[in-house]
């Protein structure tokens, strides 16, 4: 190979395309490197210098916005799409990290490596944000998964930890083999891994549309989106796996990962297949009806707050299926929109969860938040407003998220999966609400005098209000944001 | 919402409240000085969410201003009465902040020209209602009241809200005055009857009318000025605020007008015969209400501006006799201690002021001349003669009139008039001046206002006008016009009197009747709220068992039942691959593999389905062997052999440390589903590979490596060449990664080794 090849090979690398995802990286190894030279059990410097990697990364993506970088041969773009899903995750992960500290030392692992696993769980969800290419976004679905099984079983002497990391790592394989699966028929259809070939090729050839690998290799690779987004029914890890991880970890999987996810899929639907859009529709119609309706009711019977808000989680995935049934701008801007809300309305709830427990003792129980409104009125006025917000009341951005989503079915034509969908939020009322009751309405059977209140996690909860509010009074601007994002 | 402020000091706290209490009396001067010098409408424009041209448009019109005065003036007087009712009540300073909230919301909700906006603020009064009336949460029966209160308004809501973004895709426009200007294009809509159900279950939901009525009587578990305001005055009247509004649009549908016209008669009817079941004066009072929010839902429905200056009219002075009445129960309970009617007779001893007032509502309430309550009634006899309504409609009406003269007597007859026969052990008391001011003034405005109508005439007038807008304000004239409906009143008058002389008795023969209870709309509630939990934990038990195999299993059925579908879909004729002819080592080797996998269904013995599962990976190796893949072959080989070994270890080693044989139960040998599942995904597998092979094969990357590897890589290996020449580069990085992780693992194993004893 001469050398001039080898030129145009580079002139189409592009690092500016993965920057943001590069920084995050490097700081994480740097991490890595430094926790070498320290005591075990130190872990504050940790803190900081991912919360530094986050900002700089968010600074980096800010200034690029507006200015699409394309890179490794169009395998990479970072687009306002792409920009959009990157702020989501940044935020998802820094709330993350600033309530972590706290709890990993509570429960006794005061380990700084969780840090790094976090950062580089971040950069894979970015690569599948805006990857443009199959094998990329699996590249960055790979990344963003090992990470969350190590994650998830990160507490290796407790027996539920180690359950949900192992349920968690055999079902995502399994889903993971569907989804290469799904890319493999594709590529034989097709003959590119390109998202954008992908689709023009199909759009060219529609003798191929009705072929049966070109369907079934659309539905495997949607089933691999699905069960990372935890729709119904490839939904059953997510119970188990959010009650047993972390608790922080929980609230990351439910925000960050998950609009990950959302964002490939979103990307491959409508790059890839777009002319296939009545079919894939149809499919996400029934799932997102199912998956409102099982995780809303199932919600009802859990008394473990956490449980709840995994079920509740699993809800609120299929609010976001409608944007894509939607399949129009305010579709999927709302489901972008919503992501961001989702990311500080739930992760800010399971920050107040993280305050609320003490050593090895979770206190979960709706009975265990018996008058704690009283006893803790800042966490009680938080918890309302992130209550409020998962129950999609005004004027918190959960209500603008939801109107958004479902503004745009209605507007598609989908008027009666947007009454189901408002008649789930009508379920979804009762359970939320039943958490304030005890909070306000129930004499408190405890003190709570262990409820201490670190700074980290006051800030975490502070931004997450901030966020939910501003969301929710103003959510003009960043709605205008998500509409130049999509494409 | 107030908790936050909890923690300030005591002492600080009576200031604070008298600051709070006086919001809405200066709100109050100032609407009225702005209503003196600045003719209606007021419009301000505030741009909120461009993006889907939702504004915080401010639009007030006469109607807006009624409402506006109603929630601010009858505010002011709650406020102050409040501070007498709650006088060293530790929580007192919540329940004003969460009135001071409620009072803005309101006002946001009558005053907003976007119906999104309208909605967000109607939302919000569910909410602060939900607190209000759970106010006293030690109270196990104030919070279930508090939870069906929000469960029904805001689920109501949530319909209401549905109706709205039909409303607005439909029309192009979520400003209520855009579309009041131009509603045709819905009007033309075959999805109209759908809008209409949407907003009618919100405005009923809110404004308790049947089947979703029964929330309010249970909210009087709320303190009293809480009942007064919200449940009397204001909120309850929102969903009327609502109807009245959209009805310049709608009025000539007839859906429109039978829709409210039946449900306003049904649920005043229904309400009047309830009121007898009741013994405690705040409940009759409720139920009351309830029946004068159907008799203004009815008069919304009706056509012609008659029934508009009517809606008005009783609007007005349903806020200025029943909230007095609220007050005076308040009054009672805090003197007397109790609100149950037959505890209560001839308390004007203890109680003359409070007394006065009564009366002088009471006569308001029944109707009598002179009295405001006189005048709306006039306006309802005019609508109805000018509407044509059935004559069921009617009779309904003077039904529930007679009924609310029997409430009015009962509340000043029976209880300050009566004889006080009934033995007491501590005397009844007169309430503060603060709790006695508030219903004496609005009692006054009822009789100043019955004297002399014109005073509020064009205040009237200006809110009709809104809801229809051929009426001519300047005609409008509540003289009185005694002749036609004087008969009607003096005969409701004395049946409503013979009703409450015959009241206990009706009541007894009432109350055996139960059947209501069971089966009427709150039967209905508490039977879904019920049923709700149960049918959770059924579908929880069926669909999270926690069994891994399980979940893996309901995946994979989905999966093949997902693809099964698509198949069926697909464009048939399928290209089927053309059939070849076995070679033996194929066919053996194909062997192989089924009896593997066949084998894998009926062994038990772990190890032993280890290497049973290695069979098939020996299997595909030989089969790649043989059609053209001698390196990936190799690799196939080699990973087997590594894997059965390294797993053989792991497993004879956690045999030794006997893990495996802690009471785990022997599977059955044969599981018919789990093998149907399993024959059923790899037939559909199979079927996919067939037709997979069957496509035509791309072969340019074939050819580019074949042309190029010896032009310009000269070698001859094309495997090779593409992993050292092609893509030296990535390969490159491979062997980097790999190297990378062995300086990882090597610590690791160190650490190990340096375990062992």
């Amino acid at each position: 190979m001469d050398n001039n090849l080898v030129q145009i090979a580079l002139q189409n690398v592009n690092m500016w395309a993965i920057m943001p995802s590069l920084i995050l990286i490097c700081f994480g190894m740097g991490l890595l490197l430094i926790n070498v030279f320290l005591p075990r059990g130190t872990t504050k410097h940790a803190v900081w210098i991912s919360l530094i990697g986050l900002v700089v990364t968010g600074l980096f993506v800010f200034k690029g916005w507006g200015d699409p970088q394309y890179g490794f041969n169009d395998a990479v773009a970072l687009d306002n799409f792409a920009a959009f899903f990157n702020i989501t995750f940044l935020v998802a992960a820094g709330l993350t990290i600033l309530m972590s500290d706290e709890y990993l030392r509570r429960e006794g692992y005061p380990v700084s490596e969780y840090y790094p696993l976090v950062l580089f769980t971040t950069a894979g969800a970015m690569w599948m944000a805006s990857g443009t290419d199959m094998m990329t976004i699996f590249l960055g679905l790979e990344v963003m998964s090992v990470g969350l099984y190590v994650l998830a079983g990160f507490f290796r002497n407790q027996v539920r930890s180690n359950e949900a990391g192992l349920k968690y790592f055999l079902l995502g394989a399994f889903s993971t083999g569907f989804l290469l699966y799904g890319i493999a028929l594709i590529y034989g259809v097709t003959g590119s891994t390109r998202l954008t070939e992908i689709g023009i090729y199909l759009n060219a050839h529609t003798s191929l549309l009705g072929n049966p690998m070109t369907l079934a290799g659309l539905v495997l690779i949607a089933i691999g989106f699905l069960f990372k987004i935890a729709v119904v029914p490839f939904h059953m890890w997510t119970p188990d796996v959010y009650e047993g991880a972390p608790t922080p970890i929980t609230a990351f999987m439910s925000a960050g990962p998950k609009a990950a996810a959302f964002a490939s899929f979103l990307r491959i639907m409508e790059y890839c297949f777009f002319s296939l859009k009545p079919e894939w529709t149809a499919m996400l119609w029934v799932l997102a009806v199912l998956t409102m309706v099982v995780g809303n009711v199932i919600a009802i019977t859990q008394t473990n707050i956490k449980r709840m808000l995994a079920y509740s989680s699993i809800a609120h995935a299929g609010y976001a299926l409608v944007g894509m049934v939607a399949a129009n701008e305010i579709g999927y801007s709302g489901i972008l929109f919503y992501m961001l809300a989702y990311a500080f309305m739930n992760i800010g709830a399971f920050a107040v969860l993280v305050l609320a427990g003490k050593k090895g003792e979770d206190n979960l129980t709706l009975e265990g938040f018996s008058g704690f409104g009283y006893k803790r009125p800042f966490l009680g006025v938080a918890m309302t407003i992130f209550l409020f917000s998962l129950m999609g009341l005004p004027p918190t951005a959960g209500f603008a998220g939801k109107f958004y989503i479902f503004a745009g079915a209605v507007k598609a034509g989908y008027l009666w999966l947007a009454v189901i969908g408002v008649l789930n939020s009508a379920v979804s009322l009762y359970y939320y609400l039943r958490v304030m009751v005890y909070m306000y309405f129930r004499d408190p059977l405890e003190d709570y005098a262990w409820v201490s209140m670190p700074v980290s996690v006051v800030v975490s909860i502070v931004i997450a209000i901030a966020g939910s509010l501003y969301l929710g009074i103003v959510p003009g601007f960043v709605m205008e944001l998500a509409k130049l994002a999509v494409f | 919402m107030g908790r936050l402020s909890n923690n300030c000091k005591e002492a600080r706290a009576p200031l604070a409240n008298v600051f709070i209490s006086c919001v809405p009396s200066l709100l109050f001067l100032g609407l009225i000085l702005s209503l003196y010098h600045v003719p209606l409408p007021w419009t301000f424009v505030l741009p909120w969410v461009p993006s889907l041209n939702v504004d915080l448009d401010v639009y007030i019109d006469g109607l807006s201003a009624q409402f506006l005065l109603l929630i601010t003036g009858i505010g002011s007087l709650v406020f102050f009465y409040a501070r007498g009712y709650l006088a060293g009540h530790p929580k007192a300073k919540r329940l004003f902040i969460l009135l001071v909230l409620f009072l803005f919301a309101m006002i946001g909700a009558v005053v907003s020209d976007n119906l999104l906006v309208l909605f967000v603020f109607w939302e919000l009064t569910s909410v602060l209602s939900f607190l209000l009336v759970g106010f006293n949460h030690e109270d196990v029966g104030s919070r279930k009241s508090a939870q069906q209160a929000i469960l029904v308004t805001g689920v109501g809501g949530l319909f209401l809200l549905a109706g709205f973004i039909l409303l607005g895709e439909i029309a192009g426009t979520y400003s209520i005055q855009a579309f009041l200007h131009s509603p045709s294009v819905l009007i033309n809509d075959s999805r109209l009857g759908v809008v209409l159900v949407l907003i009618f279950v919100g405005a009923f939901t809110k404004s308790a009318q049947f089947p979703f009525h029964f929330w309010l009587p249970n909210a009087m578990a709320a303190p009293t000025p809480v009942s007064a305001y919200l449940h009397s005055a204001t909120m309850v009247k929102l969903g009327i605020y609502l109807l009245a509004r959209l009805d310049t649009a709608f009025s000539d549908i007839i859906f429109w007008e039978y829709a409210l016209v039946g449900t306003g008669t049904l649920t005043a009817v229904f309400a009047a015969v309830q009121t007898v079941y009741e013994r405690d004066l705040k409940r009759i009072l409720a139920w009351s209400t309830i029946a004068t929010l159907g008799t203004l839902v009815m008069l919304v429905g009706l056509p012609g501006h008659g029934a508009a200056l009517a809606t008005v009219a009783l609007f007005f002075a349903h806020a200025l006799y029943k909230a007095p009445l609220f007050f005076v129960a308040g009054n009672l309970d805090h003197g007397a201690g109790t609100r149950e009617i037959d505890k209560l007779t001839g308390m004007r001893h203890y109680m003359p002021w409070t007394a006065t007032a009564a009366l002088v509502a009471a006569l308001s309430m029944a109707g009598l001349p002179l009295t405001f309550g006189f005048v709306a009634k006039d306006a309802i006899s005019f609508a109805k003669a000018q509407a044509e309504v059935l004559h069921l409609v009617s009779y309904a009406t003077v039904f529930v009139n007679v009924v609310s003269v029997a409430v009015a007597a009962i509340a000043a007859i029976h209880i300050f008039w009566g004889h006080d026969t009934i033995p007491r052990k501590s005397h009844p008391h007169e309430a503060p001046a603060s709790m006695i001011i508030p219903p004496l003034m609005l009692v006054l405005c009822g009789i100043v206002f019955g004297l002399a109508p014109t005073l509020i005439d064009p205040l009237l007038g200006a809110a009709a006008k809104a809801m229809s807008p051929e009426f001519d304000a300047t005609t409008v004239n509540m003289a009185y016009d005694l002749a036609p409906v004087i008969e009607v009143t003096l005969g409701t008058i004395a049946l409503g009197l013979l009703v409450y002389l015959r009241w206990d008795w009706l009541h007894e023969r009432l109350s055996r009747i139960t059947f209501l209870e069971k089966v009427g709309p709150e039967g209905w509630y508490l039977a879904i709220m019920d049923t709700l939990p149960v049918i959770a934990a059924r579908l929880t038990r069926i669909v999270q068992h926690g069994i891994l195999p399980r979940y893996l299993m309901t995946m994979l059925v989905t999966v093949a039942v997902l693809l099964l579908v698509l198949l069926t879909a697909a464009d048939p004729p399928w290209l089927w691959p053309p059939s070849t002819n076995l070679g033996v080592p194929v066919a053996s080797a194909s062997l192989l593999i089924i009896v593997g996998g066949l084998a894998a269904c009926f062994v038990r013995d772990h190890l032993v389905l280890l290497l049973v599962g290695g069979l098939v990976g020996f299997g595909s190796a030989v089969l790649f062997m043989f059609t053209g893949a001698p390196d990936l072959a190799l690799t196939q080989f080699f990973v087997e052999t590594v894997f059965v070994v390294v797993v053989a270890t792991v497993l004879v080693k956690l045999r030794r440390l006997k893990i495996r044989d802690r009471q785990v139960p022997l599977e059955p040998l044969i599981r018919p589903l789990d093998l149907f599942v399993a024959m059923a995904f790899s037939l559909i597998v199979v079927v996919l590979t067939l037709l997979v092979s069957a496509l035509p094969f791309d072969a340019q990357l074939t050819d580019f490596y074949a042309t190029r590897s010896l032009a310009e890589a000269h070698g001859r290996n094309v495997v090779n060449l593409i992993l050292v020449d092609f893509r030296a580069l990535d390969t490159l990085g491979e062997i980097s990664v790999l190297f990378f992780s062995l300086i990882a693992v090597l610590p690791l194993l160190k650490r190990i080794g340096d375990k062992r004893p």
